[in-house]
């Protein structure tokens, strides 16, 4: 293991740079999610019930 | 906008093909899964066969129910649900056609390959490199076939569970070659690129996150599919499942190093693991309320429907493993838990309970509609459910409590915490061997209720007439696209400023003098006029979001962002700093050609599956192992065998403990040197010869990775292998145990011996600090 942590500044950035991203990425995606308009949201939900095929019925 | 109605006939065929080759492969992973639990109590169940040692056979079980049982009703699954999700047949039935038989070929050469010793010897990353290769073309093939599918698609919007399956198919590829990344040294072995610290970190980024998104994210798609359909009902909170989605994606892939906690590895990067372990719980449990709450206005449906039944408790499963996940991340939980049986139940919740069990509730919903039929019998599918359920939970309270007891014994001490109370590690495996039958038990129960799917599923097919779904449909023209296509999309206000305040923002952080207090000057400016931007044109703002919605380049160019950014953050600060040439303390002494040759011995036979290779920097562990194991102590090792389970003790400092003749008895019976040991002989390292001629070849290669071996001759390395093997030859007829030098155990022998001693590394005088 290690005796000293070994510093190099440039690699700083990398967490940094990550971590703003991240919030700079959430803020906006969670933004856009919140004006999503309210018809546009049912019918998303809605998609996979589209296209239903009934299941074969069972002849006695 | 104008209506037009076109008939689409799917490809199904290729859907069946996927769902009947994943309940095979179900079948025969859980068979021999079954047979390994029941070698941890009858060690006798290899019937003397090396093909069939636990070491062999756990990495096909492993691969078995991964990439056979889960990725074969995986791939049914999103092709099922994305040609109906976008209107449009599968583009090419070549490439599904490749896509099915490649699959399949791969499955084989791993039933081949595994059992014969041919590994890689890194957990879920096992099969050989031509087999890397042939995985990669395949998973190629899935791409185009399923992107170019999405080009032709007549519904413009990427319904939620198409988002999954593009951050799979991404996701998948960039771990898969990373992780795979070796040099070969023959047509069947290879060594992998990265070796001892750096190895770990990306084995385990790519462990973890083969389950994020290999098992994960595409049953989530396959989940925000099939449940509504199967409820009849939408699902509960778009909204929510927007958020669940990139919060998942980005925040999964750095959770690898939570596999390595207390170990060598840095701390910050245990630190990372962890926080982003527990920051998972929320996203996670998200999908988990998503899925159920999707159900709401059908529970009543659930008494009779086994189809609601499995997905009900499949994704309960999903949110009991993804709150057990984070717990287990805990540094202090993990102390306890790491290396014992926890982990398995933990791994076993999800994979029997929310992949198995998806599994059933898709294929149930899936036969009648593919094959025009009623199911055979609802009852039988009824009974499965409580079979299979009963099962999992023997299985997960047996190993919860053998993992729980093994943590408590292994780490309990003693007059105040200086002597170990269970010093033989056989006194805790003795305890916990009644809970690992009951996991046997329990896991055959689990086989014995999928046994009943494959019947049910085969009296309903057998003579069936098939049936692609073939709908009419009135396609929507796609929406006029944006000015310039993925560019215009990137080129965009939330883009734009966001790139534009990140950099100004490094500009304050880390510039000097003049440049700090210009860059905080323009970070500040950049950020006032971002708000005023979007409160000028906040239709820009949103139009830019929507266009995530329907640009699937765009949308699969930020999903590979969110993704990469958390390997790079860990894995490059590794590369860069945790060198050979950086490690002070102790460092590897690099193998000699018989500790090498012995080495790939360990690794052929499947040593580091029971046998760990690092101290934990724990006092039980130290108590009971010997000195903490130092980063540079394995830096050298490619692959690292710092392991992750103990079915036996940690082997980090075994050298020297013992005498030869020890390690001789050892291998040949281990119950006569530990009464109780469930290790099973090896009988043909003492009748099988080591490989001297292949040594050359891996001695170069691993030249190459940056061990510094001299250059040397074929004639001269074997000539230094069999020197020292005849010396341990000697040694041991000393102590009246004969065998060849040439023989694979004296190799072996030697790279035991070896293990735990290293050199000291002076300590360099710190430079000056800027």
């Amino acid at each position: 293991m290690f005796q000293r942590v070994i510093y190099e500044n440039w690699q700083l950035v990398f967490p940094i740079v990550a971590f703003a991203a991240a919030v700079a990425f959430c803020g906006t995606i969670f933004w856009g999610v919140v004006h999503m308009k309210r018809p546009q949201l049912e019918r998303l939900a809605r998609m996979p019930l589209d296209n239903d095929v009934p299941i074969p019925e069972r002849h006695e | 906008m104008s209506d037009r109605k076109i008939t689409i006939e799917y490809n199904d065929r290729v859907v069946r093909q996927f769902m009947l080759a994943a309940i095979i492969w179900g079948v025969v992973g859980m068979l021999v899964g079954l047979l390994i639990a029941s070698q941890l109590n009858f060690w006798q169940l290899n019937f003397k066969l090396p093909w069939l040692t636990f070491g062999r056979l756990r990495p096909l079980h492993t691969n078995a129910v991964i990439f056979a049982f889960v990725g074969n009703m995986m791939f049914a699954g999103v092709y099922y649900s994305t040609q109906r999700l976008v209107k449009a047949r599968l583009a090419s039935d070549l490439l599904s056609s490749i896509h099915f038989w490649g699959w399949q070929a791969i499955i084989v050469a791993a039933a081949v390959t595994l059992p014969l010793g041919l590994t890689r010897g890194k957990e879920y990353a096992e099969l050989i490199w031509p087999v890397n290769i042939a995985v990669t073309v395949i998973w190629v093939v899935f791409a185009v076939n399923f992107f170019w599918t999405l080009a032709r698609r007549h519904e413009p919007t990427l319904y939620v569970a198409i988002w999954f399956y593009i951050a799979t198919i991404i996701t998948v590829a960039m771990l898969y070659i990373v992780n795979h990344l070796s040099l070969p040294t023959s047509l069947t072995h290879s060594y992998p690129v990265f070796g001892g610290v750096q190895d770990a970190l990306v084995q385990w980024w790519y462990g973890h996150n083969a389950v994020a998104f290999f098992l994960t994210t595409p049953i989530l798609g396959i989940m925000y599919y099939f449940v509504p359909k199967a409820a009849e009902r939408p699902v509960y909170s778009y909204r929510l499942s927007v958020i669940h989605f990139w919060s998942l994606v980005f925040i999964y892939i750095w959770a690898g190093p939570h596999h390595l906690e207390n170990t060598a590895l840095p701390g910050w990067l245990q630190a990372l693991g962890m926080t982003f372990s527990l920051m998972l719980w929320a996203p996670s449990w998200g999908g988990m309320l998503n899925g159920l709450l999707t159900l709401r206005g059908a529970w009543h449906k659930l008494r009779t429907d086994p189809v609601l039944k499995f997905f009900a408790a499949g994704v309960t499963f999903y949110g009991m493993a993804t709150f057990e996940g984070p717990l287990l991340a805990i540094k202090s939980v993990n102390a306890l838990a790491h290396y014992t049986d926890w982990i398995i139940g933990h791994v076993h919740g999800g994979t029997l309970g929310w992949n198995g069990f998806m599994a059933a509730g898709m294929f149930y919903w899936l036969t009648p509609r593919l094959w025009g039929r009623p199911l055979h019998s609802q009852s039988l599918a009824n009974l499965h459910f409580w079979i299979g359920l009963v099962g999992i939970l023997l299985y997960l309270s047996a190993m919860w409590t053998s993992g729980i007891t093994q943590g408590l014994m292994l780490n309990a001490t003693n007059d105040g915490g200086t002597v170990l109370a269970y010093p033989n590690f056989l006194d805790t495996l003795n305890t916990i061997k009644p809970m690992m039958f009951m996991r046997a038990v329990g896991g055959g129960l689990y086989l014995v209720g999928f046994l009943l799917l494959a019947y049910n599923v085969w009296r309903t097919v057998a003579g069936a007439q098939l049936v692609n779904g073939t709908v009419e449909v009135f396609v929507e023209d796609a929406p006029p696209s944006s000015a310039s296509g993925l560019r215009g999309a990137i080129v965009s206000p939330p883009l734009v400023f966001t790139a534009f305040g990140l950099f100004f923002a490094c500009v304050w952080l880390f510039g000097g003098g003049l440049l700090n207090l210009l860059g905080l000057f323009a970070t500040i400016v950049c950020v006032i006029l971002a708000i005023v931007h979007f409160q000028a044109r906040t239709k820009k703002w949103s139009d830019w979001y929507d266009q995530l919605l329907v640009n699937s380049a765009l949308f699969t160019v930020l999903t590979f962002l969110a993704v990469a950014v958390g390997g790079l953050i860990q894995i490059i600060p590794t590369v860069t700093i945790n060198k050979a040439v950086n490690v002070e303390d102790r460092r590897e002494i690099p193998w000699t050609p018989l500790e090498l040759a012995g080495r790939d011995l360990y690794l052929r036979e499947g040593c580091y599956l029971c046998h760990s290779q690092m101290i934990r920097t724990l006092v039980p562990d130290v108590l009971r192992y010997g000195d903490y194991s130092r980063l540079g102590e394995s830096i050298y090792d490619h692959p690292f065998q710092w392991g992750s389970k103990r079915n036996g003790p940690d082997l980090a400092r075994v050298g020297g403990k013992y005498p030869h003749s020890w390690h001789f008895d050892h291998l040949f019976d281990p119950r006569s040197i530990s009464a109780g040991s469930i290790m099973p002989d090896y009988p043909w390292l003492f009748t099988h010869d080591t490989d001297f001629g292949a040594l050359k070849k891996k001695m170069d290669v691993m030249r190459t990775l940056g061990v510094p071996y001299p250059a040397q001759s074929a004639e001269e390395i074997s000539a230094a292998a069999m020197d020292q093997a005849k010396k341990i030859a000697s040694d041991l007829r000393a102590q009246q145990r004969l065998v060849a030098p040439e023989r694979e155990v004296v190799a072996l022998i030697a790279y035991l011996q070896k293990l735990g001693k290293f050199e000291s590394v002076q300590t360099r005088v710190p430079d000056a600090m800027p």
